[in-house]
């Protein structure tokens, strides 16, 4: 049950970052708070910020908009003890992960700036997964009755 | 089973309390620290004591012409002007002194990213880069016409173009030229100018809007040795 709680919270700050970042790419927020000099302005400005037409922020936002709706999902009481939550969590957020290396890989090597709320967010899919893929190695028992 | 189900009570309040905390936080972003609005005001009396309508210079005081450029960041045939002539202008035709070419700020109404577009030049301009992000802006004009907030664009190119971006990121939010900008569109506007590009040579506005380099340099040769003739004549 803890790591689906902590997957729950994990997606709803990668959602909020998500989100934040989508603002700003659609003109809501004028700037982003970011530390150095301007890495994440550069970043979500730049051509790659977009994938197949739309903003990759958004992609963020759906995916973890599915990851908190999984995770609550695994959270009622009927499914705590099936492993299915779970196993769709670690295969979504091993997604998230590749699709957040892509986009690392592009910052470091072609766009050449890196952006904190970007960071944030990799982060986040990545410990999703790491709690995801742990308890399915170890599976999560229901609380004795 | 009740042990369960105070944990998940709880998880839900920091769940809760977490949404709550990230939502005030993009809010707060989203209004606390907006760029200042671009207001376009009317022309009919300038306020006195405002800052005069200077436009951005090349080349010499002394040049016998002066050529008013009154253009437009957003419009299409300043960018072509900009791109297929005006590199002639600055490479062949400035450094023979015979002109002093002035770009004139005129953003237009409906035009909804030039302002700030014009506002972004003159930032660069305070730092003496103002014509490398004229050619940056008509360059990728294409590209930031079509950003919802065209800002971070001009960021870029700032950054491009060697300018120090914190001030120019404090000059852009700020719109600090914006004064000036105005100044030169209301004189623009008294002036009767009704599109852009508009050129004026020696006061006298240019019946053909789209300049070629030759039409130029013949126009410019012209009056030069016109210049010239009358100088002599002067010190007999």
């Amino acid at each position: 049950m803890r790591h689906r709680m902590a997957a729950a919270g994990l997606a709803l700050i990668g959602l909020l970052v998500s989100i934040y970042l989508l603002l700003y790419k659609v003109g809501v927020v004028g700037s982003l708070r970011c530390v150095g000099s301007g890495g994440c302005e550069r970043v979500n400005t730049s051509s790659w910020s977009s994938f197949l037409g739309v903003p990759v922020a958004a992609f963020g936002v759906a995916g973890y908009l599915v990851l908190l709706g999984v995770a609550m999902y695994g959270l009622r009481a009927d499914q705590l003890e099936r492993p299915r939550a779970t196993g769709w969590l670690a295969v979504l957020s091993a997604v998230g992960v590749l699709f957040s290396l892509y986009l690392l890989a592009l910052e470091l090597f072609v766009i050449h700036a890196v952006c904190l709320w970007c960071t944030v967010s990799g982060v986040t899919i990545l410990a999703i997964f790491v709690v995801s893929a742990a308890a399915l190695r170890r599976p999560s028992r229901a609380p004795a009755p | 089973m009740a042990e369960a189900g105070t944990t998940l009570r709880t998880f839900y309040i920091v769940l809760g309390l977490i949404a709550v905390i990230g939502i005030v936080l993009i809010v707060r972003a989203a209004t606390s620290h907006p760029s200042a609005p671009i207001v376009m005001a009317e022309c009919s009396g300038p306020p006195l004591g405002g800052p005069p309508a200077v436009g951005h210079v090349l080349g010499p005081d002394s040049a016998p012409v002066q050529i008013d450029e009154y253009s437009d960041f957003e419009c299409p045939f300043c960018a072509r002007f900009a791109i297929v002539t005006m590199p002639d202008v600055r490479e062949r035709l400035i450094p023979t002194g015979k002109v002093r070419w002035r770009f004139m700020d005129f953003p237009l109404q409906g035009h909804t990213k030039s302002p700030v577009a014009h506002v972004a030049a003159s930032c660069a301009a305070d730092q003496g880069k103002f014509w490398e992000m004229e050619d940056a802006l008509y360059g990728d004009q294409n590209t930031w016409v079509e950003e919802k907030n065209p800002e971070g664009k001009f960021l870029e190119y700032a950054r491009r173009i060697g300018v120090n971006t914190d001030s120019f990121r404090v000059c852009l939010q700020e719109r600090r030229p914006w004064p000036r900008i105005e100044a030169t569109r209301c004189l623009g506007e008294k002036l009767a100018v009704g599109g852009t590009p508009t050129f004026f040579i020696n006061g006298r506005q240019l019946a053909e809007p789209t300049l070629a380099y030759d039409d130029l340099t013949r126009i410019v040769d012209s009056i030069a040795a016109l210049a010239a003739a009358r100088t002599p004549a002067k010190r007999r």
